[in-house]
């Protein structure tokens, strides 16, 4: 019997078959890279939120202080998410002979349905997490607007946004580049809720008084966020 | 250049096998972990090990990129003054086993998470035990009792409140007409409105029997108290101002019920720098903490502790009417004589130090001795004109009971069928009684009993009602401290598991208007403020857990009891140990106390102050008794009072009087839960149940007891003493370095000599890098920087375990199990190292808590390859969980065995394993869920194959210093943070601080002569730092150890000086050193 020869367009298959591995591995090693990147993964991150709350109306519009709301950020590790009775402040719902307790801002548009039925029956709204960070990691808020760093720092401009979403990567590297040079992100403190303020509106604000009568010294050891 | 002090004539050990060099031990030493860390956990195959790890890898990657959707749910309107997430601390006082503690509960979210004692209390200052530390894990163990039950016939059946109720009112009616022969058998309260609502039950049913049952401490105390002194007292003890003390056979600062109040005053009485240092006496059969704080120690049998208290009142007297106190001046030093002389010599001069600190020292004697030796004790205390001064007998708050009877008459009436109805509040007194008193039989036959207890336990099982006991955390209560001052105990959480507390139960007995917790304590709170507190008034008490106005004060007491002597006996040292003739003593278990916390994981795994033991008890012996046995650790021995017999693992340890072998009751529970073991639900019971010999005339130690080996097969005893061999250089090595690590010495060396530590350590050149360490430069650039730093004075600890069930609750340490700890896998960050030094038949302990060093040029820090553990510029050696990957070449670069490996997920079966989804849909997981609620939440959860240790609190001292930054950015202040193991502290052992700050507390500490580092030869520079044991013997009763040392160390003193400045030419100084040390 004759030998088996390979025909000649082998050799170049082998080539090319070769050649589309190795792509293949780039393609993947980069796809790999850049969706697993928290700038892909993580910012524009926005959940359906049980209630169509807009914060463009509210904080923009409106120019409600963030802490109307998220009332502890000054003092607690988390801006807490207002419990039902602030939204009732405003929205109060009508009773059975139509009067309202409070401030009757739509007291029936359907949009807000489920805050009158936490209302009535005592249950929570069960919003979704937007800004999450992992479980190890320990970030505290008041340690950071206290120190003059801005909503808008980590946020965006959430008074532009209908529905939040995550505007900044959260990462670990980038929460890095603010440590290691916090300057930028620094204002006087009584302007950290201001989201569209500007150095030039403040111009009697020194940045370098602020850091050094403060203290400002964020440390990069591992201890800072990690526990 | 280190032969220089090998030669010491101390010579410390761990334990007998350390010392007597068997295999086990030899195995210990020349393996960093005592069993290999590659060996698969029991009954899983290689290739099920695989199949199982190639599953949850696939699991992982199913999960995905994105962190799972979380939903937030916040309340609906939330409380005023709530921060979502921030720390809260509630003051209370709760009575928990016998114990009366003032405490700041620290909250989060309405929860309560960790105990801290309550810093402004006069009475404790802040001081916990582990009892109450671990109680956290109590409120939320998913074993505890969640319903009510009935017993109709021989069936259980679920119940409500509201049908006990309607059973409560009929019934009552019932008992009422046909006489009222009710009994209320109740364990001893400190609660004011406990006791008012029992006297009031009283009124309405004049022919109610009120039965005070104490398992641990029995009635000696009182009873002693009013033949002394005719009062219904009880006695506090001001350790503080007592400058010598002597305890026969108490342990006042182990399970006595004042520990914290006890431990306060004797650490404040140990400051050898400033001059105030006590000294103290401890006579006792067993090996107790007191024993091992006490600076001279006394082993005796407990059948000679009455003619031993006899002889040294008779010595008392001698010495007060004016005989001749004569002593040869080259005495043979105390361990060198012979037994009998011993006696001699320590009755001698204990009773000239007890009458040269006349009215300021103390003499305590242990309840279980009897009314007449407490009584005794008292008449001494008289003598000494103590009385009011050091010993203040405060008013008794159970006199309020009226007429009570002993648990012995009350079996007799229900045995004569006296007794119609019983009402059990706590105590699981099945369990506890005596085991001649067959009380589960006797409450069978009842037509009506109810029992009131956190769990389903021997007792609930018998009685027709089991009621769920709300836990102190849940509910309001009241009690008296030992300072006399009256707390409210306030709920923190509302009952997890719908529980009540006995005084809610009692005022539905009672058919009372008022029915609410807080009614009845503040209707009791009016009447000891004398009059209604007003709204503002009560609040005040709420908040700060006391008012010094609302408070008793001690009696006006003077002995009038009996002057006749106690025996004519003299109490003589046994030489021959006869086998049919042991004398057994009983102690409550370190953790268990008298079993009630056999359920608490935390507590079962502490491991016991002398002998390091866990998930266990044992015959505690010492050699010499061992060995006219027949027996030899490890196995087994029977011990018989002629009726029953009780088989126990035999334990050897130095220390424990000739001839008696000592036991902790409080194991073998058989229905205490998961961890204690439910033999119902087919869970072994842990340890062994002692009652076969713990009769009601030996309740505290028992006599007469034939003794003899079993099989020799060996038990597995699971102890941590042997595991974290601090150096693998051979045994000899090991034990001539030892004195390096626990440096100690007496007083009088001390007052010669105030650095003699320093000439305890290894002479080395000087310490210096190759290069210049970045700490260093750090604290040079940076000085504003606080410096973390910790100190423990080993003069001031006694070794009670607080500080080491504190870290566990705040650092959430997981507990391993008994297997795994003999694997030496135990997860605890802080452990108490103890030290024996002397010899089998003369032995003294040395304590020394030990945890990460933090040592500013780490050795663990330089193997890891991940840098996964790396220190921040404040000289914390921090790890990053999530960074490591479980090589754990740092444990093994680590000189002093502080890091810990998670061999497995042993946070899993609580709920919170890795990944998402932790729980399963099933109730099982879902009551599990509950333990779950004992995590802190700002310290990570840490999973499988992650190495861990102290962290210094890290948690703490963020939450400090975002504190300060949230006022401005304000510099730390001393004493802002404190660690766990601080605030539990008792005696005020630990400070934690800045070093950097040289006012701080724990700078002052590093001034302090005493001040020593371990293993500073290596030069890692350790930030913690210890205070060398300063023991304060009377000289006649120091041993050869510390005689020699009191003449070697200031010879080395002035050597060295006559050197000084030789600096870099040491080398040439070498060979003459040795030689001066080898004199």
């Amino acid at each position: 019997m004759d030998r088996f020869l390979f025909p000649r367009w082998v050799n170049r298959l082998v080539l090319l078959l070769g050649g589309m591995i190795a792509a293949g591995g780039v393609y993947a090693g980069a796809m790999g890279g850049l969706i697993t990147d928290p700038e892909t993964l993580n910012i524009g991150y926005q959940p359906k939120q049980p209630i169509p709350f807009s914060h463009a109306i509210h904080a923009g519009q409106l120019k409600m202080d963030c802490r109307y709301c998220h009332n502890t950020v000054f003092e607690a590790a988390h801006a807490a998410i207002p419990p039902t009775a602030t939204c009732i402040n405003c929205h109060s719902p009508a009773d059975a002979s139509n009067q309202t307790a409070l401030s009757a801002v739509r007291p029936d548009s359907p949009k807000l349905q489920e805050l009158r039925d936490s209302w009535e029956t005592g249950l929570s709204v069960s919003w979704k997490r937007v800004h999450n960070l992992p479980e190890f990691v320990y970030f505290n808020h008041a340690a950071h607007v206290n120190s003059g760093v801005s909503c808008v720092s980590c946020h965006g401009r959430i008074d532009k946004m209908e529905v939040v979403f995550q505007a900044k990567q959260l990462s670990m590297a980038w929460c890095l580049d603010c440590h290691r040079n916090p300057t930028p992100n620094l204002r006087p403190i009584d302007k950290v809720t201001q989201l569209d303020w500007k150095p030039e509106d403040s111009p009697e604000f020194d940045v370098a008084d602020h850091v050094k009568n403060l203290h400002i010294n964020p440390q990069t050891n591992c201890a800072v966020c990690h526990r | 250049m280190s032969q220089m002090n090998t030669q010491s004539p101390r010579r410390y050990w761990r334990s007998l096998d350390e010392l007597q060099e068997t295999p086990e031990f030899t195995q210990f030493l020349h393996r960093e972990f005592p069993v290999a860390a590659s060996e698969y956990p029991k009954g899983v195959s290689r290739r099920r090990w695989l199949q199982l790890m190639g599953a949850s890898l696939a699991m992982s990657g199913a999960v995905g990129c994105r962190y799972p959707e979380e939903t937030i749910a916040p309340f609906v309107i939330r409380p005023e003054g709530r921060i979502p997430g921030e720390n809260y601390s509630r003051a209370t006082n709760i009575e928990i086993a016998g114990r009366v503690h003032h405490l700041m509960v620290s909250c989060v979210d309405g929860r309560p998470l960790k105990i801290e004692g309550n810093k402004l209390h006069p009475a404790s200052a802040g001081g916990t035990d582990t009892y109450v530390q671990a109680s956290i894990l109590g409120l939320y163990d998913p074993d505890r009792k969640a319903s009510v039950t009935m017993r109709d016939g021989t069936k259980r059946r679920e119940s409500d409140w509201e049908s006990f109720e309607k059973y409560a009112k009929s019934i009552g009616q019932e008992l009422l007409q046909s006489g009222g022969r009710v009994a209320f058998l109740m364990p001893p309260s400190r609660s004011p409105s406990l006791v008012r609502q029992i006297a009031q039950l009283r009124k309405s049913m004049p022919n109610a029997k009120v039965c005070v049952f104490d398992a641990v401490h029995g009635s000696g105390d009182a009873a002693g108290v009013k033949a002394a002194t005719g009062l219904q007292a009880r006695p506090t003890y001001n350790v503080k101002d007592a400058k010598i003390l002597l305890t026969v056979e108490a342990d006042l600062l182990g399970n006595h019920p004042n520990f914290v109040h006890n431990a306060f005053g004797y650490g404040a009485g140990r400051n050898p720098t400033s001059g105030e240092m006590s000294r103290l006496y401890s006579v006792e059969s067993g090996f107790s903490s007191t024993g091992m704080s006490a600076d001279s120690r006394l082993p005796l049998q407990p059948s000679q502790m009455t003619p031993f208290l006899a002889s040294l009142e008779a010595a008392i007297d001698g010495m007060l009417s004016g005989a001749s106190h004569e002593h040869a001046s080259d005495e043979k030093p105390y361990n060198e004589l012979s037994a009998a002389d011993r006696i001699a010599r320590f009755t001698d001069v204990l009773a000239h130090d007890l009458i040269g600190a006349k009215g300021q020292s103390l003499v305590v004697v242990g309840a279980h001795l009897g009314a007449a030796a407490v009584s005794a004790g008292l008449r001494i205390n008289d003598k000494l004109e103590n009385l009011g001064k050091t010993v203040s007998l405060f008013p008794a708050v159970d006199a309020g009971l009226g007429e009570t009877i002993s648990l012995g008459e009350l079996v007799q009436q229900l045995e004569a069928g006296e007794v119609d109805g019983l009402v059990i509040l706590g105590g699981n007194p099945v369990y506890t009684a005596p085991s001649d008193y067959p009380l589960a039989d006797l409450i069978g036959r009842l037509e009506h009993t109810v029992y009131l207890g956190e769990y389903d336990d021997e007792t609930a099982v018998v009685c027709r009602w089991a009621l769920p006991e709300s836990h102190p955390l849940e509910s309001w209560g009241d009690c008296l401290g030992d300072g006399g001052h009256y707390g409210v105990g306030q709920p923190h959480i509302l009952p997890l598991l719908g529980g009540r507390s006995a005084i809610e139960v009692l005022a539905h007995l009672l058919q009372s208007d008022e029915t609410q917790g807080e009614q009845i304590v503040r209707r009791t709170a009016d009447s000891f403020a004398g009059g209604s507190l007003s709204n503002r008034q009560w609040h005040n008490l709420l908040r700060d857990g006391f008012d010094a106005a609302i408070a008793v004060t001690p009696l006006e007491a003077s002995f009038v009891g009996s002057a006749d002597p106690l025996t004519t006996v003299q109490p003589v040292a046994l030489e021959t140990i006869d086998r049919d003739n042991i004398e057994i003593s009983f102690f409550p278990a370190d953790g268990l106390y008298d079993g009630r916390f056999a359920n608490n994981g935390w507590l079962q795994e502490m491991p016991q102050s002398l002998t390091k033991l866990t998930w266990d008890n044992a015959a505690v012996m010492n050699p010499a008794t061992a060995e006219a046995l027949g027996v030899k650790h490890g196995v087994m021995v029977a011990l018989s009072n002629g009726e029953s017999t009780l088989e126990l693992p035999v334990f050897e340890i130095p220390g424990i009087a000739n001839g008696v072998v000592a036991i902790n009751y409080g194991y073998g529970r058989t229905r205490a839960g998961a961890v204690g073991g439910h033999v119902e639900l087919e869970i072994d019971p842990v340890g062994v149940d002692v009652r076969p010999l713990r009769t009601s005339s030996a309740m505290g130690s028992a006599n007469g007891i034939q003794a003899r080996p079993r099989a020799l097969s060996n038990y597995k005893l699971a102890t941590t003493q042997d595991h974290w061999a601090i150096d693998d250089l051979g045994r000899i090595e090991t034990e001539a370095r030892s004195y390096q690590l626990v440096r100690e010495g007496t007083k009088e060396l001390f007052d010669t000599l105030p650095n003699f530590a320093q000439y305890l350590g290894v002479h080395s050149p000087p310490l210096k890098s190759l290069w210049e360490e970045p700490i260093n430069t750090i604290e040079q650039e940076q000085s504003s920087l606080p410096q973390w730093g910790m100190s423990i004075d080993l003069s001031k600890c006694i070794g009670c375990n607080a500080c080491v069930v504190a870290c566990q609750s705040e650092n959430n340490v997981p507990i391993v199990g008994k297997q795994q700890v003999l694997m030496g896998r135990e997860m605890h960050w802080l452990r108490i190292d103890r030290y024996f030094q002397g010899d089998a038949e003369f032995a003294d302990v040395v304590q020394e808590p030990m945890a990460c060093q933090h040592c500013e040029t780490a050795p663990c820090e330089q193997v890891c390859p991940v840098a996964a553990t790396v220190h921040t510029e404040e000289g914390i050696n921090a790890m990053a969980y999530n960074r490591c990957i479980g090589t754990r070449y740092c444990a093994n670069n680590c000189p002093y065995k502080v890091r810990r490996f998670n061999y497995f997920n042993w946070n899993e079966p609580v709920g919170v394993g890795y990944g998402i989804d932790a729980f399963e849909g099933t109730i099982e997981s879902a009551n599990r869920k509950l333990q779950q609620l004992v995590l802190n939440p700002e310290v990570t959860v840490r999973g499988r194959g992650v190495m861990e240790k102290c962290t210094y609190c890290i948690q703490r001292v963020e939450a400090g210093k975002i504190q300060a930054r949230k006022e401005n950015g304000r510099p730390i202040a001393d004493g802002d943070i404190q660690s766990a193991c601080q605030t539990a502290c008792p005696t005020s052992a630990i400070e934690f601080g800045n070093i950097a700050d040289k006012k701080s507390r724990v700078a002052a500490s590093r001034l302090d002569p005493r001040n020593y580092a371990l293993l500073d030869q290596l030069n890692v520079s350790p930030r913690t730092t210890y205070l060398a044991r300063i023991s304060n013997p009377h000289l006649r009763l120091m041993t050869s150890h510390q005689l020699a040392d009191l003449k070697r160390l200031p010879e080395m003193d002035e050597h060295h000086r006559k050197h000084a400045g030789h600096g870099d030419a040491h080398d040439e100084h070498a060979d003459e050193h040795s030689e001066a040390a080898s004199h």
